[in-house]
């Protein structure tokens, strides 16, 4: 058998240069996520802003319609559980990846760690919203006038929506992060 | 635009190499040196010393590379040299050229991770003292996997011979 020559597996190795138009690709590429992370931001804001209006204006205004009674609990939910937890994700792995691979791999684990309790409380705050909705549809209809049970079904109607569509992404990023642990796991081996 | 921005567009070459050995779908690769640029860009200004560029950026590229799943389910890794994986390879090396090249390839990511990280950064030249600093971890833990990556590397390339 013939022993693989260290000169040569290195010269072979640096010999592969990327593609010529690369670094332009990547400027456009990262020009293009910058703008995205941009407007993401602004949409963190807008929606938080949102949020914070809808719960306050109708207390300046002195009087609340039963659909903003039904809302509040809902935006008290909505606020903590999904975009905090949901949206801002990606930006602590670019962090831990500045460090040493020993400390990336123990803060990465932790932060996958965090991630997998962060899904399970917003996975149940869908729940508990959808709890409460259908709990709102059955006492509005026992006891409410029309106004309050139109405003229970349609409030029923967006949680079931908002429980699908959490269940749907949090079913596919706890794959994403169980898989990512397990890989980061192997690291920190010897 | 930071100051240091083209010297980063410079040592690109070390980070798609580095990102290659991670990753086979060329698309993913993009996407994956994509990832290591915004890290390096978001850590740039905390950069004390431009001569550590080429080291920061490759230590980005293995950090987010050995993490990096996307293409892993369809290409688990193989901690055990299997029959099938050898055969693929040795198909992949009876061609001149670029087959070399793509032997290589294939034959890291056989390499378990600890030892493909040692393997890669030596090929990229840098030496024990400056693995173990990219690593965290001592110069004797690099000297074995050293020792042990290319034991692997060996066995990969006498398996087809």
């Amino acid at each position: 058998m013939m022993d693989i020559n260290e000169d040569a597996l290195r010269a072979l190795w640096q010999r592969q240069q990327p593609p010529s138009d690369l670094a332009r690709t990547m400027a456009r590429k990262v020009r293009r996520h910058r703008r995205i992370e941009t407007l993401r931001r602004a949409l963190d804001v807008v929606l938080t802003i949102g949020g914070i209006a809808l719960l306050t204006w109708p207390v300046a205004d002195g009087r609340l319609s039963p659909s903003q009674w039904l809302l509040i609990p809902f935006f008290s939910v909505f606020l903590v559980t999904s975009w905090s937890i949901l949206l801002r994700q990606q930006a602590d792995q670019r962090v831990a990846a500045h460090e040493p691979v020993a400390v990336y791999v123990s803060i990465r684990k932790v932060q996958l760690r965090n991630r997998l309790r962060h899904l399970k409380l917003a996975s149940a705050a869908a729940l508990a919203l959808l709890g409460y909705a259908l709990a709102g549809v059955i006492i509005c209809y026992l006891f409410g006038s029309a106004d309050w049970q139109h405003a229970a079904l349609q409030l029923a109607v967006w949680a079931v929506l908002w429980s699908v569509g959490t269940g749907w992404l949090v079913r596919r990023q706890r794959a994403t992060a169980r898989r990512q642990y397990r890989q980061i796991a192997r690291l920190a081996a010897r | 635009m930071h100051p240091m921005w083209p010297e980063v567009h410079l040592h690109l070459p070390l980070v798609w190499r580095a990102v290659r050995a991670y990753e086979r779908d060329p698309g993913a690769q993009e996407d994956l040196v994509q990832e290591v640029l915004l890290a390096v860009w978001q850590g740039l200004p905390r950069l004390r010393d431009p001569a550590r560029l080429p080291a920061y950026m490759l230590r980005i590229a293995h950090n987010l590379g050995a993490s990096h799943v996307r293409r892993a389910v369809r290409n688990p890794e193989r901690p055990h040299l299997d029959q099938d994986a050898l055969a693929l390879i040795a198909d992949a090396s009876s061609a001149p050229g670029e087959a070399d090249t793509q032997w290589l390839l294939d034959a890291l990511r056989l390499i378990p991770l600890p030892q493909r990280q040692v393997l890669l950064l030596q090929l990229e030249g840098f030496d024990y003292k400056e693995i173990a600093e990219m690593l965290g971890i001592s110069t004797e833990n690099v000297g074995v996997r050293a020792h042990r990556a290319r034991k692997a590397l060996q066995d990969i390339h006498d398996g087809h011979q």
